[in-house]
């Protein structure tokens, strides 16, 4: 019997996909390894890929190539700032986001 | 029946302001937290420490017109009202955490005496429910070892004193000074998680 999955909010999937990107740094992080380390389907991931896009949070690097990498905006990097801050407060009062 | 002089009533409203401001930033930012996230239970944070920070600031205001008025039937309103206005701020952290004055006459002195500006029934209510906040503020420390869970658990705890000081009748300021402890407690966790990276 597999482990019953915790339940992962729509945010910290977000920010999940974001901290993979940010590891990777300046290189940007392909789909595959988002998709990886984010624990997500495909259907799914590609859907929150172009949200994070249309925010501004994520760009593709290389518009032209068939191998899609992703970096972190300005705003990704203050969004993942915030959203730890928030954790810590929430997870101090026992609150899981 | 302990009295309260003018000067210690001056002390118990200005922590009791002091108190109020403090859970009234802590609920702004549990706000913010919902707002960011979505997380409903952030929401009834925020509602909690609002109702509580509104309970004190009406508190310290229906006394301040008690005591100019000399009128014993509001004060008996304003402590029910801001006691039930705790109760309800403390099932709100239950579930949400779930895992002063100008110089009086003596005769005004005589009028403040503690049982007036307590309701021992509705305080006891508060200490249950406070046991249960407390309970889960340490199942929540035990298990994720934060030390922002610390300041918190901590600052539950010291409430939970405040609460006691009161039902034990030992001392209605040594309760106040307990309750700005506690307030402080929260504060400093609300500075560091917004500082630390």
């Amino acid at each position: 019997m597999s482990p019953k999955r915790a339940y992962r909010s729509k945010i910290r999937i977000l920010a999940d996909m974001m901290q993979c990107i940010q590891e990777e740094g300046e290189e940007g992080a392909g789909p595959t390894k988002i998709l990886y380390s984010a624990n997500l389907s495909h259907d799914r991931l590609t859907q929150y890929l172009e949200e994070l896009i249309e925010k501004d949070l994520i760009v593709q690097m290389d518009e032209n190539s068939s191998n899609k990498t992703y970096r972190l905006t300005e705003k990704g990097r203050d969004f993942l700032r915030e959203f730890a801050k928030m954790e810590r407060f929430s997870e101090a009062f026992g609150i899981e986001i | 029946m302990q009295d309260i002089t003018p000067d210690q009533l001056g002390a118990i409203l200005l922590l009791e302001t002091i108190s109020a401001t403090i859970a009234l930033l802590v609920s702004h930012y549990s706000n913010k937290a919902f707002r960011f996230t979505q997380q409903k239970r952030l929401a009834d944070l925020s509602t909690g420490f609002l109702v509580l920070s509104a309970g004190m600031y009406g508190r310290v205001l229906g006394i301040l017109y008690a005591a100019v008025s000399s009128n014993l039937e509001t004060l008996t309103i304003v402590v029910i009202a801001t006691s039930f206005m705790r109760i309800m701020a403390y099932v709100l952290f239950v579930v949400s955490t779930r895992h002063t004055i100008s110089k009086m006459t003596p005769e005004l002195v005589m009028f403040m005496q503690i049982p007036l500006l307590v309701d021992f029934n509705l305080e006891t209510v508060g200490l249950i429910l406070l046991v249960i906040v407390v309970l889960q503020s340490l199942m929540n420390y035990m298990s994720t070892r934060s030390r922002y869970g610390l300041y918190v658990l901590v600052g539950f705890v010291l409430l939970l004193l405040s609460h006691s000081a009161i039902v034990t009748n030992s001392g209605y300021l040594l309760s106040q000074i307990l309750q700005l402890l506690a307030f402080l407690a929260l504060l400093v966790m609300l500075l560091k998680v917004g500082r630390e990276e």
